[in-house]
Formats: C-alpha cells, sequence, structure tokens
C-alpha cells in the first residue's frame, strides 16, 4: 500500500505550488463564471446539452497547461534532486512512486475538474433549467470526457518527466507541447494551407479546404479531438469539414472518440514504462 | 459537575465589576422607554409594546449577548488565567458549561427585570394584558440572547488570537443580527442572474434560509405568541410548512447546540 | 503504589523535540525533584500531567488515571502550581482561595490557607495588585486546597526572595509529612538538593539521569570543582589528569587559561601535584561546589 503514502506526499505537494493553486482556482472560477454567465447569454432550455460547447475555448486553453504543470516536474524534479534515489531506498518500488504520484497528482487534477464542472453544472440547472435522466447522464459523460482530456495532457507531461534528465529539458518540452498544441496549432492549419496553395497542391479559392488526409493529422490534436466529440456527441453537429455528411467517416465523431482514447492511455503507458527500465 | 464553580465564579465576576447592575439599568431604561413612547400613538393595545420592544431586542439582545460572550475564553487563554482554572479538577467541558451558564445568567437577569419593570406600566398604560403571552414573549428574548451568546462563546473557543475573535464575534453579529435578510436576498438576487421579480415570491428554501438566522427565528416565534412584528412575513397562506413556529424553536437550539459544539471540538483537542 | 507513571513521551512541535522519550515513575509519599536548565522540556512535561499539552507519543497516568483520557479525575487528587498562569485580576486573594475550594468541593477555612503562605494580610486585596511574589504564593494555598495527594509545583520559588524559598520548603516538607507527594521541578540544584527524595535531570528533552541526591553527588566524585589557572599547558596533562584517582572529569576553560576539574574533596590535592610534577606553572586556585551545569556537563557529556 506504499503507493498511498506517495499519493498524499504528492497530493500535498501540489497543494503547496502556489502556481497550481492559482491555475486550479483560475480553473474552477472560469467554469463557475461559465456556468453563471451559460443561462444569460442563451435562449430556450438551458438544459439542452450545449454548455459543454460553451466552455470548449475555456477549457481547451486552461486544462492543457494545469494538466502539464501538475506532471511534468514529477519525477524529473525529484530526480535532479536526489530526492528520487531517496524515495527509492525505502520500501517503495517504481511502480509505486509512479502510480503514486499519478493518484496523488491526477487527483489534485481530478478534484478541480469535477469541483469546477459540478459546481457550473448546478448554476446551470437552478435555477432556470431542470434536470432530467438523460441529461444528468450526458453531464457526466462530459465530466467524464473532461477528466479524459486532463488526463491526456497529464499523461503527456508524465511522459516528459520520465524521458527527460533535467528539470529545464522537461520545463522546455512541457512548455513546447502546450505551445504547440494549445496556442498555435490553428495557425498551422493556416499556415500549411497557405504553403499548399502556394505549391499549387490544392486548390486557392478561399475558404482553403485542406485535403482530407491532413485535416485528419490536424484534427488528430487532443483539444481539437475534445471539440470534435462535443460537437458531434452532446450538440449533435453535422456541419464543419469534420462533421458535415460529404466528410469522410475517418473524419467523424467516432473516430475522434478512439484518437482520444489512445491519446489518453497511451503517454500514461508510455512514462510508466520508461521509467520502470531506465537508469536513475 | 464542577461547571458550576466554574458557572458561580463568572456570574459573580459580572456582579463585582458591575457589568450585571449597569445591564439591569440600561434594560429597565430602555423598556420603560418603549412602553411611554409606544401608547403616544393613542394605539394601546400590548401588541404595539410588543412589535417596538421585540424589534429593539432584535438589534439590542445579540449585541449585548456578543459583548458578553466573545472573550469568555480567549481572554483567559490570552492572560494565562486558564491554565489556573484548569489546574483543579475541571474538565474543559465544564469549564465551558460553567462559562455559558454564567454568563447566561448575566444576559437572563437584565432581561427579564427589565420587562418586569415595564410590566408595571404596561398595566397601567395599555389594555389588557395577558399574563402568559408576556412571559412567554420574555424567556423568547432570552432565548434570543442565549443563542448569540453561544455563537460568541463558540468563537472564543475557536483560536487564541482575541483579534480574531473580535473580528469574528462582531462579523457574526453583523451578519446573523444585522444584514441576514438583505444577504440572503442578494443570493437569490445574484443566482436568477439580477431578476428582480424573484424576490416578489422567493423560492421556498430562501424563506428558510432567511428563517436561519437567530434574529429571524426570534422574530417567527414572537409573531407566534402575538401575531405581529417582522416575523408575520412567515404567516403568508401560501408559506411552506417549514416555517412553522416549533422549526424557528428548533433552529434557535441548533444554533445553541452547534456553535458550542463546534468551538468545543477545536478547544478539547488543542495544547493551551 | 505509584503516584506519577511517566512512559515513552515524547512531543515534537513541528521539527522541534520538546521532549524526547521520557519515561520515569514517581512513588507515592515521595518528594520528586525535576531537575534541569530552562527550556529543557520540564514545563512541557508539566503541561501534559495537566493536560494543556497533548503528547506526541506515550501516555502519562496519575494515580493509574490517565492524563489525556481522564484528566480530571487525575487532577481531583492533586495540587497544582502551575508555570506561565495569570491571577484573576479582579479577584482578591481570599475569592480565589474560595473558587478553588468550590472547585474541589472541598470545606476549607480561606483565611488559614492564606495565613499559611503568608499572606493573610493581602487576602482582602485584589490579586491584580500582587506581586509576582505574593501571587505565588496566592497560587500555592490554592494548590494546597483539599488536602492534594499529590502536590505539582513548576518552578515554585520564582518571584520569592530567599525567606520566601525556605517557606516554600517548610511548606513542601509539611506536605510530604502529612503523605503527600511532592513533583517538584527547578532549574536551581540547591532547593532540590534540600528537600528531595530523588531527582530526575531532564536535559534537551531527554531524561539524563534519575537518582538520589546523594546517588548524583557520588557519581560526580564528590562534586568539587577545582579552577587552577595556569600559564601555559599541554593538552596531554588533562588526560594524565583525568586518569588520577577520584577525578571525574578534567578540561580547558574556554580562554585556554585554566584547568577546570570536577573530582572527589579528598582528590584535590593530588591534582595540584600532578599538575607540578608535570611541569605546569600554577599562579592561582580556586575550589566551587560542583554547579548543576557541571552536573549536566557529567551527565550530557560535556557539551562545552
Amino acid at each position: 500500500m506504499s503507493w498511498r503514502t506517495i499519493a498524499s506526499k504528492d497530493y500535498h505537494e501540489s497543494k503547496d505550488s502556489r502556481l497550481v493553486r492559482y491555475l486550479l482556482y483560475l480553473f474552477v472560477a472560469a467554469c463557475l463564471i461559465g456556468g453563471y454567465v451559460f443561462p444569460v447569454t442563451t435562449t430556450g432550455d438551458v438544459t439542452k446539452d450545449r454548455f459543454a460547447g460553451f466552455m470548449t475555448a475555456t477549457i481547451t486553453l486552461l486544462l492543457p497547461l494545469l494538466g502539464i504543470l501538475l506532471s511534468y516536474n514529477a519525477i524529473v524534479g525529484e530526480r535532479e534532486s536526489g530526492r528520487l534515489a531517496l524515495l527509492l531506498s525505502l520500501p517503495h518500488n517504481r511502480q509505486d512512486v509512479v502510480f503514486g504520484k499519478l493518484v496523488g497528482r491526477g487527483g489534485f487534477l481530478a478534484l478541480g475538474v469535477i469541483v469546477g464542472l459540478f459546481g457550473a453544472g448546478a448554476l446551470v440547472i437552478y435555477p432556470f433549467g431542470s434536470v432530467s435522466a438523460t441529461s444528468t447522464v450526458s453531464y457526466l459523460a462530459y465530466v467524464l470526457l473532461t477528466l479524459a482530456f486532463g488526463a491526456v495532457y497529464f499523461g503527456i507531461g508524465l511522459t516528459i518527466s520520465t524521458a527527460t534528465v533535467s528539470k529545464q529539458r522537461a520545463t522546455v518540452a512541457a512548455f513546447g507541447v502546450f505551445f504547440v498544441f494549445v496556442i498555435v496549432w490553428d495557425a498551422i492549419r493556416d499556415g500549411s494551407a497557405f504553403l499548399l496553395d502556394q505549391a499549387g497542391l490544392i486548390d486557392g479559392t478561399l475558404p482553403q479546404e485542406l485535403p482530407n488526409w491532413l485535416l485528419f493529422l490536424h484534427g488528430a490534436e487532443p483539444g481539437m479531438l475534445y471539440e470534435r466529440i462535443i460537437e458531434g456527441f452532446f450538440e449533435g453537429s453535422e456541419s464543419g469539414p469534420y462533421l458535415s455528411a460529404e466528410a469522410p467517416w475517418y473524419l467523424g465523431e467516432w473516430v475522434a472518440l478512439v484518437v482520444f482514447l489512445v491519446w489518453a492511455v497511451v503517454p500514461l503507458l508510455v512514462g510508466y514504462r520508461r521509467f520502470e527500465v531506465t537508469d536513475l | 459537575m464542577n461547571w458550576r464553580a466554574i458557572a458561580r465564579k463568572d456570574f459573580l465576576d459580572s456582579v463585582r465589576s458591575r457589568t450585571l447592575w449597569a445591564l439591569v439599568a440600561l434594560f429597565v431604561g430602555l423598556l420603560a422607554l418603549i412602553a411611554y413612547a409606544g401608547q403616544l400613538t393613542g394605539e394601546t393595545d400590548v401588541t404595539q409594546f410588543v412589535g417596538f420592544t421585540g424589534e429593539a431586542f432584535a438589534l439590542f439582545v445579540p449585541l449585548v449577548s456578543v459583548v458578553l460572550g466573545y472573550k469568555a475564553v480567549v481572554d483567559e487563554r490570552e492572560s494565562g488565567t486558564i491554565a489556573l482554572a484548569l489546574s483543579f479538577p475541571h474538565t474543559r467541558a465544564d469549564f465551558v458549561i460553567g462559562k455559558f451558564v454564567g454568563r447566561s445568567l448575566v444576559l437572563a437577569i437584565p432581561v427579564l427585570v427589565g420587562m418586569l419593570v415595564a410590566s408595571v406600566l404596561v398595566v397601567v398604560l395599555y389594555d389588557s394584558v395577558p399574563v402568559f403571552e408576556y412571559l412567554v414573549f420574555s424567556v423568547l428574548s432570552v432565548v434570543l440572547g442565549v443563542s448569540f451568546l453561544a455563537i460568541a462563546i463558540g468563537l472564543s473557543m475557536l483560536t487564541t488570537s482575541g483579534r480574531r475573535v473580535t473580528a469574528g464575534a462582531f462579523g457574526a453579529y453583523i451578519v446573523l443580527g444585522v444584514l441576514w435578510s438583505e444577504l440572503i436576498d442578494a443570493l437569490v438576487l445574484i443566482l436568477w442572474r439580477f431578476d428582480a421579480t424573484v424576490l416578489v415570491s422567493p423560492p421556498e428554501w430562501a424563506t428558510f434560509a432567511q428563517l436561519a438566522s437567530p434574529v429571524e427565528s426570534y422574530h417567527r416565534l414572537v409573531t407566534a405568541v402575538f401575531d405581529t412584528g417582522p416575523g408575520t412575513a412567515y404567516t403568508t397562506p401560501d408559506s411552506p410548512w417549514f416555517v412553522d413556529a416549533w422549526v424557528a424553536a428548533l433552529l434557535l437550539l441548533a444554533w445553541v447546540v452547534f456553535a458550542l459544539g463546534v468551538g468545543y471540538l477545536r478547544f478539547s483537542r488543542s495544547d493551551l | 503504589m505509584v503516584a506519577i507513571q511517566v512512559e515513552n513521551v515524547s512531543k515534537r512541535y513541528g521539527t522541534l523535540t520538546a521532549l524526547d522519550r521520557v519515561g520515569f515513575t514517581v512513588e507515592e509519599g515521595e518528594i520528586f525533584g525535576f531537575l534541569g536548565p530552562n527550556g529543557a522540556g520540564k514545563s512541557t512535561m508539566i503541561n501534559i500531567f495537566l493536560d494543556f499539552v497533548r503528547p506526541t507519543e506515550g501516555t502519562v497516568s496519575i494515580f493509574g488515571h490517565n492524563c489525556q483520557q481522564e484528566g480530571h479525575l487525575a487532577r481531583e487528587r492533586m495540587g497544582v502550581l502551575p508555570e506561565g498562569y495569570s491571577v484573576y485580576d479582579r479577584l482578591t486573594g481570599r475569592q480565589h482561595v474560595e473558587f478553588a475550594i468550590n472547585s474541589k468541593d472541598a470545606d476549607e477555612e480561606p483565611m488559614k490557607l492564606l495565613e499559611r503562605v503568608g499572606i493573610r494580610d493581602a487576602a482582602d486585596r485584589k490579586a491584580g495588585g500582587y506581586s509576582k511574589g505574593m501571587a505565588q504564593r496566592l497560587v500555592l494555598a490554592m494548590a494546597l486546597v483539599g488536602k492534594p495527594d499529590l502536590l505539582i509545583l513548576d518552578e515554585p520559588t520564582t518571584g520569592l526572595d530567599p525567606n520566601g524559598a525556605r517557606e516554600m520548603r517548610t511548606i513542601i516538607t509539611e506536605e510530604s509529612e502529612r503523605g503527600a507527594t511532592v513533583f517538584f521541578s527547578s532549574h536551581i540544584l540547591e532547593q532540590v538538593e534540600a528537600v528531595c527524595d530523588r531527582v530526575g535531570i531532564l536535559y534537551q528533552g531527554e531524561l539524563a539521569a534519575i537518582d538520589t541526591i546523594e546517588g548524583l553527588r557520588e557519581s560526580m566524585g564528590g562534586g568539587t570543582k577545582l579552577q587552577i589557572t595556569v600559564n601555559d599547558i599541554d593538552e596531554g596533562v588533562l588526560d594524565s589528569i583525568e586518569s588520577l584517582d577520584g577525578v571525574e572529569n578534567a578540561w580547558l576553560s574556554n580562554d585556554g587559561r585554566k584547568v577546570e576539574v570536577t573530582c572527589s574533596n579528598d582528590a584535590k590535592l593530588d591534582v595540584v601535584i600532578a599538575l607540578d610534577d608535570a611541569g605546569v606553572d600554577v599562579s592561582d586556585f580556586r575550589t566551587d561546589e560542583a554547579s548543576l551545569e557541571d552536573m549536566f556537563a557529567a551527565y550530557t557529556g560535556g557539551s562545552r
């Protein structure tokens, strides 16, 4: 049971980091504000599954940052300072350490998501909305999906943390991923469209449309997937380059879900495996 | 049963420091003034007097209670006299109960004496006085004070910092005694995204939350006895069942248990 | 019958250890001195007896009552002069004692008690105007209420003049003769020496020694301390002095100008002779009773 010791240690450590704590507060506050404002800005039944889409922009910005920040330092920081050796000299095996860190730090992230989204949900339902069995199930699914989205970036951070040897490199890698995936990803799409147009590979008329295989690749970024799953499953949207009836099957929400789950599982597994076999 | 020694000492302290006498004089003066001024309007039904007194007590009695109670424990901890008191075979519970009982008496006596003296004026100046209801009203006023006393003593047990207790106790008075209704209204208004029509017929839980402050519970109970005062807001035909008088009585009691309980939990576990 | 039983008690405040696995017993009828420099943890120990402070580990029971679970039962048979108390400024001395009598359901005459501690004349003055010594006497009177089976006195002579300290000793002896157990803490050796049957020495949170006064003195080598001013000395000479019969410890003072030696009374001359033999010039020579500090040095491996 020694992973529990590590989990509680890491949970408290995360809680003690001021940056992470304030970011978590910010995330929860953003969710609550979203839930508060949503009924005013919308017409018709507020409980009709559009809240998820309303929150997407906020969540795809804040949650990756929080997830990566919580995990990128989990191993490498302790390895660099020698505390990891200390930790492993105590009767903890490596699985315990990684699993404990996963539960402790991940628990902190999950707590933020759950508190934020359930608080927001309550503000959406009360006093203007209503609760039904289907809306509850759908909202729970939404929370699960968002948790999984947090897990994607948490896993990426953990992989970085186990794969790097210095804290500095881990920091660069973590913010690199965040920068590429979250900040400039949309620009990459426009940029590549522009380049392909210049090269004469695609039809230059506006709006420039990428070929389907490139759309698929571009759309395989976790945030894009998350957005598409919400649009496809929760809002039942059937427009846009991905979800319209003319789009090929592999751009649809079902494939998006599969790719998303791969994102949620693989980085975590890779990070875990690497840590098990690497020299300290 | 050693709380008696503490209660006795605490009570005698207030006699020696003349706090008790000052409070008796204050309440007698206040109630005589209300009794006299109340009938100047020409309305001489006793509900007139009760209505005015109820309003005055709602502001005044909690304040007196808070002043009486907020230093009860923290002062002894800060000055070190608690080391003396607890080196005797008192449990910490004895210590707290003794303080609570002693100070409750210091509050009850001025209120009851004031009501007794005022009753002479009331009999002379007003129409028939229902003795039983008048008595119940007096006791209710004491209970209101006792609930705030419990809150103040509860806060007094929470920390060793006198400044924080002071802030907490007077904050509690302002929030629970003065601003409570406004705060609940504000909360409802915020939840309804500032649609003011909601205040005309607030949701049921808000009505209940209003009642949860000791002052509002007191108003509700006074209304049950004399059918007057701010408590009539709870006796409209469409009021929910859970704002009945017995709920108000339970709420007042719950404040005493809750405040003393929470404070004691903390106090009993801390190093002195 | 055991009056106080302390088992393996530790108290930590964060990383600071105030008490470290302390254990001892005090038998009924004993006068037990609890000795240690300021800050050694004596008051922490006594505060645990009174349940003012909760131990991090270990248990303390008094007359078989666990101090943490049944503190008030334990205190029913105790009279306490705590440390760090203050008196109720607005109550008179007599009212204080009356409060103590009510608290213990005792039936006593307040004035008699006040007379016994020597503040009868101040009985009806407000205690806020008392001097430190008078307050100390007052609280002692309160501790004596109800003829307690155990007296706990934390630094009882604080604030008392020598006369008061002597009276305090008389009262302690009287109480002991009545059959009470007395536990008192002090940082002054003489007081403890004068009345105690047994002594425990607390040093930096650890119980360094526990023995009778004679036993302690004996193991100290008679308890005499020599201070010998010398002109020039080789460190090696200290070893040869320490090897002498009856010599406990020998060390160089901080400025390097004096040799300090703890030894039995008989060995004094031998030390000086040995120094002379070693060719050391002795320019001055002084003997002291071994101070408590030296005793601690002996028991804690010489912290100098």
